[in-house]
């Protein structure tokens, strides 16, 4: 089911994920010309994220070691069935609504004449689009 | 819970819980599920799946239809 599951696993991919953003974060970021502004902002972005997602995985580990207790209540919550079932509907209007900002950034960006951030927007909608067809088609073999 | 295709779900589970002389954080704990699931599922604010439902069931050494009642709206 989805959501549901080995945390352990979903804990440790967060570290490697974080690992890995850390190590291009810095790779770009001392490999990159000073001109580079944009890019080095993207290094940061990259080590930021990195940062964040390796220490959600080392949080994490330490309660697992100090706090089994705490970390076993956590494991029920986050299968409990009610709460994955809020998950999604709460997932569903996201997306949604992610899917009704892009089309107006779309829309605005276009009547800014920025065609790329436009192009970006729309693109964004069909891949969104596109992947929810995927999904169900997926999902209706299945069940 | 008022369910899409018309008629209600109800239970008694506070009943079988109180029989049994249980808090919810007990039954929750036994039963795998938060305590928030059990006061929604008392509440009639939310269905069980099929497995939950049958998890109770056995829990309580009941059948099913002994816990949760399914009521068809009059037309």
């Amino acid at each position: 089911m989805m959501c549901k599951g080995n945390d352990k696993g979903f804990f440790t991919v967060f570290g490697i994920l974080g690992s890995i953003g850390i190590v291009f974060g810095f790779m770009m970021k001392y490999n990159l010309p000073e001109s580079a502004h944009d890019a080095m902002m993207a290094s940061g972005f990259l080590t930021g994220i990195g940062t964040a997602l390796t220490g959600i995985f080392l949080i994490r580990k330490v309660q697992e070691k100090f706090f089994p207790k705490k970390v076993e209540k956590d494991t029920i919550e986050m299968n409990d069935e009610r709460n994955l079932s809020i998950k999604r509907t709460a997932s569903s209007i996201a997306w949604l609504t992610s899917i009704i900002w892009l089309a107006v950034a779309a829309f605005v960006l276009l009547l800014m004449e920025q065609r790329m951030g436009a192009y970006l927007a729309v693109g964004g909608v069909y891949v969104s689009g596109i992947a929810f067809i995927i999904a169900m088609k997926v999902l209706e073999k299945k069940m | 819970m008022r369910e899409k295709g018309g008629g209600w779900l109800k239970n008694c589970m506070e009943e079988f819980r109180k029989d049994r002389g249980l808090n919810q954080e007990e039954l929750a704990v036994a039963l795998g599920v938060s305590r928030q699931t059990i006061i929604s599922l008392e509440k009639g604010r939310y269905n069980p799946s099929l497995q939950l439902a049958f998890k109770i069931a056995n829990y309580f050494g009941k059948q099913i239809e002994d816990i949760f009642i399914y009521e068809e709206e009059e037309q």
